[in-house]
């Protein structure tokens, strides 16, 4: 008996693990039938990508929209239960963050359906499978941040900076591939010769703390600073120079979340970061839409890069931070 | 396939002289034996006289360093099994290798021998070849069931008819009737008996005589690496084969009985389980008192409820006046109720752990202080019951796998002992146990009767329940049919209360 | 041939060099020192230097704790999925209440006590309802991974109090904190495997549950036991992570499992009877904690540090197998 109830309670702890995954859309109400958006992202997992994510779905229900939402760390499933939600029905499809190289089945679905895909940060050059993607403009990202390691070291000429990125993520890819062209151009030198590779974004802090730590053993004078593609990272390289009992190497990184604005204030390594204002980006995709939804009119440009806002010591403090409650 | 040419002095399998050593071990020293096609001929000694390793080498598993092998009269050298194989000699072992996870038919053209075209598999030819060797056995098992599932005699079946699916000549069974109930036991010799018909040489080891005597033509004895003698069946006794096997008379192997004394130390009421239904008796202190049954009659059942192994769904079990009320077999051996089990290497001992180390395992309160084990007591207790029990081993740090059979089960015993248990209860434990340890055994337990201790043993043996005990429990399908004093028992009342017969 | 020769037991040694015997004995061992010459070889001023050396044990000490709480179940024969999720969860537990005020030594002991129930659950799940390991381990994995990112709402936490980092941060006699407390855990796991009466039932019920159990060990119990202190080591590995990383995110440790069960695996080639052990595991994290230090000195790319690391462990276990099928 005893056992039957524990058997019991383990498929329920088990389905409710399964269940974590998804959640379900807002009921739609009778009569004229409303907008019907499939919503899905595979970055729920990240600040951003959560916080994102749900701020459109508040929105869309705002407007009355009836959304439902995927999300899944790992495409095949997500591409499967979005196209398959697609088929049976859909007036628009709202992507937050999609890896363009990654949704092709979901492009499909959307164009045999005839509904248009409107995207949040989906790449880094105008795509033909969205009907919009409005991003944030990484080129201005890493001109803004190799700048502010130029005026932190003193120069960029001759100084040996490590690049640390994480190529799976097309933003974080493409900006820490531009980053190392700027600086080679400069006449800067990639510490280590090549990119650094983060393994997993869940150990990202430990990953750089070990990769900054263990370069500073083997090369004590050999790093004037550390370009990170996002703050996660950063944190653990500006850890590694502070345990180094370092004050000459700074680090830039991007995103500002809280904990790396608090360590700009302190005015020691963390040099700075970049504010991507996803909720200006997010407001231009559902405007898109609401235009769409309206009369169906498509929108007229097909790439937005939303400019972003270098952050340092001279604003941090009144600098809201991205994950902030 | 060679097809062996039988003239009238060349034999089917013979090994002259044969020797073989290991690392400065002689385990054979010159042993002779003569196999006639269509004979069964039986192997018999104590464990250690070398009639594994004369098995490995005649079925190519060892290369003799001395002496020579020869088939029809032809000498043979086999590279490795599969040599020995193509030449028509298979060995069929205790522990059989059967492969349980797949299908009877698939078992019996295992490897080389499953048909096949190119690379796939000829399911077809597969059932039908395979089909015709049970046939031959005058076996009706479904081919595509899977082996684990069977029962023990028709995996033996299966293990025939793949020696018989290589077409063996020579067939050598190791201790084939070990698990095996009596009316399997009659298959199996009917099936030999035709194989022997067809011209098959067969070599049969077995410790148990009265198969020996009932089932083979002729007989080789060996001990201590040598054969000591090759007789007709007819030509000799049962005393001659074990004085001759143990090397000194074998006249009392069971010690004469007389412990026995009225205080009750067990009163189990009402017992029943799972193929156990509704047990009542009495044991009391320095009584041995044995279970017989068939296979099946829930003898090792009764054994596992008493000891807190198996679950109890209704009956009382009081030691010594106090009802056993906690299930488990922890609190049972607290109350002082000890089993040795049936199975020695998977219920009794850890193969790959050190004799000592297996003695603590039921021992850990007294070789320990407050959780803390101290490794000079469990020493000591090893020392302890390796000069007690005298078992053979090169140090208590020894591996228990390494041991021969018997000195395995003295460790399970002395594992049991070293706690002073109330009652003891054996399951089955002399099986697959050479003679003079089997004797060995018998003492221990009247000696142990004498210290007041109730023992309770399973035995499938007649002749040794007979012999061992002060009474008798016989069981049936889950109940108990007889309940007499052994020395006025007779085999054949016995068998017939094993059989339903109620006293 | 000698006719007559008087039969003896003794044995006469295995004919082998001294040197293909030591190859033999401990291929896993002989693995980590092997790596530490050739860093050593390579770059000489660097990897043996104190400094470094007291690097690699920093940047060890965690996967030691949460590779000693694997240890503890991989010697009863189980698997223990969940314990890098667990401790993700431990910490984020610890530093959520922190964040929200909860005194840290309170905080802290709701975090080792999540540790233990998330524990203690995978051990009624094996033990009682007799669900395997993996799959009972897997759901709670899961389960739990999903509780960190709720409590972390997807991002990091920091902000904990400054008296909290000294688990993490501080150094006892030039010694980093997270060292002291591997030690700590390691040793007491060492001497309840060797020393205690529970270390032997556990040794016990995973060399073989039935003769375990009929020998009066309540296998049970010892699973359940078993699990449940795998979680406690967790949790605590996971709070001096956080307190190491002055941050909580929501997968902070959920890499750690892998590699602890790759740790135990490289140890338990160590001993003959291939059971999980403590100092092997320690072998074990040596080794991945001295390939990946000397690596990222010679600037290796990271994806080739993954596959190098992995042939190192398929090399000692192999070794390690032979031997074995040898003996």
């Amino acid at each position: 008996m005893f056992k039957k109830l524990l058997a019991l309670g383990a498929v329920v702890v088990v389905a409710g693990a399964g269940m974590v995954g998804c959640s379900g859309g807002a009921a739609s109400s009778g009569g004229d039938k409303p907008f019907k958006v499939i919503a899905f992202t595979q970055g729920y997992g990240t600040p951003v990508g959560k916080s994102t994510t749900d701020d459109f779905v508040e929105q869309a229900k705002g407007l009355g929209w009836d959304v439902t939402l995927y999300t899944n760390e790992s495409y095949d499933p997500l591409n499967n239960d979005v196209a398959a939600a697609i088929s049976q029905g859909a007036d628009a499809v709202f992507a937050a963050f999609p890896d363009p190289r990654q949704v092709s089945p979901i492009v499909r679905a959307a164009k045999d359906a005839d509904i248009p895909i409107f995207s949040v940060d989906g790449g880094v050059e105008p795509n033909p499978d969205f009907a919009i993607d409005v991003t944030t403009n990484q080129q201005q990202i890493a001109d803004d941040t190799v700048g502010a390691l130029d005026k932190a070291m003193g120069g960029l000429k001759g100084k040996n900076v490590m690049i640390i990125g994480y190529d799976p993520h097309i933003g974080i890819m493409t900006r820490s591939h531009m980053a190392e062209d700027l600086l080679t151009a400069a006449g800067a030198k990639i510490a280590g010769g090549e990119i650094k590779q983060i393994l997993q974004p869940g150990s990202s802090q430990e990953d750089s703390l070990k990769f900054v730590a263990d370069y500073l053993q083997a090369n004590p004078q050999g790093l004037d600073g550390v370009w990170v593609g996002f703050d996660h990272a950063a944190l653990g390289a500006v850890q590694a120079i502070n345990e180094a009992g370092r004050n000459d190497i700074y680090v830039t990184g991007v995103d500002a979340i809280g904990a790396a604005i608090e360590q700009i204030e302190k005015n020691g390594p963390f040099y700075a970061t970049v504010v991507q204002p996803f909720d200006k980006v997010l407001g231009e995709v559902v405007t898109a839409m609401q235009a769409y939804a309206k009369d169906g009119t498509r929108p007229s440009e097909n790439f937005v890069a939303v400019d972003v806002t270098l952050v340092d010591r001279t604003n941090a403090a009144t600098t809201t931070p991205t994950d902030a409650k | 396939m060679t097809d062996v040419a039988q003239s009238a002095t060349a034999y089917a399998l013979e090994g002259v002289d044969v020797v073989k050593s290991f690392e400065g071990v002689r385990a054979l020293q010159g042993v002779n034996l003569q196999v006639r096609a269509g004979e069964i001929h039986a192997l018999l000694g104590e464990n250690g006289a070398g009639k594994s390793t004369l098995i490995k080498v005649l079925t190519g598993l060892y290369t003799a360093d001395g002496g020579r092998i020869e088939m029809g009269g032809e000498p043979v050298e086999f590279a490795g099994v599969r040599a020995a194989h193509r030449a028509g000699i298979v060995a069929l072992y205790q522990e059989l290798s059967i492969i349980p996870t797949i299908s009877v038919a698939e078992n019996i053209l295992l490897g080389d021998e499953t048909p096949h075209r190119g690379l796939f598999i000829d399911r077809r030819a597969l059932l039908r070849r395979a089909g015709e060797q049970l046939a031959r056995l005058n076996q009706r098992i479904p081919l595509g069931k899977l082996a684990g599932h069977l029962s023990p005699v028709q995996q033996t079946m299966v293990a025939v008819a793949r020696a018989l699916a290589t077409d063996a000549r020579v067939l050598i069974l190791d201790e084939p009737t070990a698990s095996l109930t009596d009316v399997e036991i009659r298959d199996l010799f009917t099936v030999l008996r035709a194989l022997r018909e067809d011209g098959v040489a067969i070599v049969y080891v077995s410790h148990r005589l009265e198969e020996v005597f009932e089932l083979c033509d002729r007989l080789t004895i060996m001990r201590n690496g040598r054969t000591i003698t090759t007789r007709d069946i007819d030509d000799i006794t049962v005393d001659e084969v074990i004085s001759t096997m143990v090397g000194r008379k074998a006249d009392e192997l069971f010690p004469d009985r007389g412990t026995a004394t009225s205080t009750v130390t067990l009163a189990v009421s009402g017992l029943s389980g799972r193929r156990v239904t509704d047990i009542s008796f009495e044991a009391h202190a320095g009584e041995v008192l044995g279970i017989g049954g068939l296979a099946g009659a829930g003898r090792s059942e009764v054994m596992r409820i008493l000891s807190g192994a198996q679950k109890r769904s209704a009956g009382e079990i009081l030691l010594d006046g106090v009802a056993l009320t906690r299930p488990g077999v922890g609190p049972a051996l607290a109350a002082g109720i000890a089993l040795v089990p049936e199975e020695r290497r998977t219920q009794g001992v850890m193969v790959g752990a050190p004799i000592q180390d297996n003695i603590a395992l039921a021992n850990l309160g007294s070789v320990s202080r407050g959780g803390w084990v101290s490794r000079a007591r469990i020493a000591e207790l090893a020392r302890r019951s390796l000069s007690d029990l005298q078992i053979k081993a090169r140090s208590p740090r020894q591996p228990v796998g390494q041991l021969s059979g018997g000195n395995q089960q003295k460790v399970v015993l002395a594992k049991m002992l070293a706690r002073s248990p109330r009652v003891l209860l054996m399951d089955e434990p002399t099986r697959g146990i050479d003679v003079g340890t089997k004797a060995e055994i018998y003492r221990l337990i009247r000696q142990l009767a004498a210290t007041g201790t109730t023992v309770i043993l399973v035995s499938s043996e007649l002749p040794e329940l007979i012999g061992v005990s002060d009474r008798i429990l016989i069981m049936h399908e889950g109940r108990l049919t007889a309940d007499v004093p052994a020395a006025t028992a007779d085999d054949e009342s016995l068998l017939s209360y094993c059989y339903g017969r109620v006293a | 041939m000698p006719e007559t020769q008087t039969l003896s037991t003794a044995m006469t040694p295995q004919e082998r060099t001294p040197i293909a015997q030591l190859l033999w004995q401990g291929g896993t061992v002989l693995a980590l020192v092997v790596l530490i010459v050739f860093f050593t070889i390579v770059r000489p001023d660097v990897f043996p230097s104190f400094t470094n050396v007291r690097n690699i044990f920093e940047q060890v000490a965690i996967l030691t704790i949460i590779a000693a709480a694997q240890t503890l179940v991989m010697v009863v024969g189980d698997f223990d999925l969940s314990v890098g999720t667990n401790a993700t969860l431990s910490g984020a537990i610890a530093t959520a209440l922190m964040i929200s005020g909860t005194p840290v030594p309170l905080a802290i002991l709701v975090a080792l006590a999540a540790g233990a129930l998330v524990g203690a659950v995978n051990g009624i799940l094996v033990a009682y309802v007799k669900l395997s390991a993996f799959v009972a381990t897997l759901a709670t994995m899961t389960t739990v991974g999903g509780l960190a990112y709720i409590v972390t709402n997807g991002t990091t936490l920091y902000g904990m109090p400054e008296e909290f980092f000294w688990i993490g941060q501080e150094r006892l006699f030039g010694i980093p904190m997270p060292v002291v407390f591997a030690f700590l855990i390691a040793a007491v796991v060492w001497v309840v495997l060797r020393f205690t009466t529970f270390g032997r039932r556990l040794y016990a019920v995973g060399g073989n549950a039935e003769v375990a159990r009929l020998s009066g060990v309540n296998v049970r119990r010892a699973r359940l036991l078993a699990f449940t202190f795998a979680g406690l080591g967790s949790a605590v590995g996971g709070v001096v992570l956080v307190s190491r990383l002055g941050s909580a995110s929501s997968a902070s440790a959920n890499n750690y499992m892998l590699l602890a069960i790759a740790a135990v695996f490289l140890g338990m080639t160590i001993l003959k009877s291939g059971q999980a052990n403590l100092g092997g595991t320690l072998v074990g994290v040596g080794i991945i904690g001295v390939l990946s230090n000397g690596l990222n000195i010679l600037g290796v790319n990271t994806y080739v540090q993954q596959v190098l690391t992995g042939l190192i462990i398929i090399a000692a276990v192999t070794l390690s197998a032979l031997k074995s099928r040898d003996a």
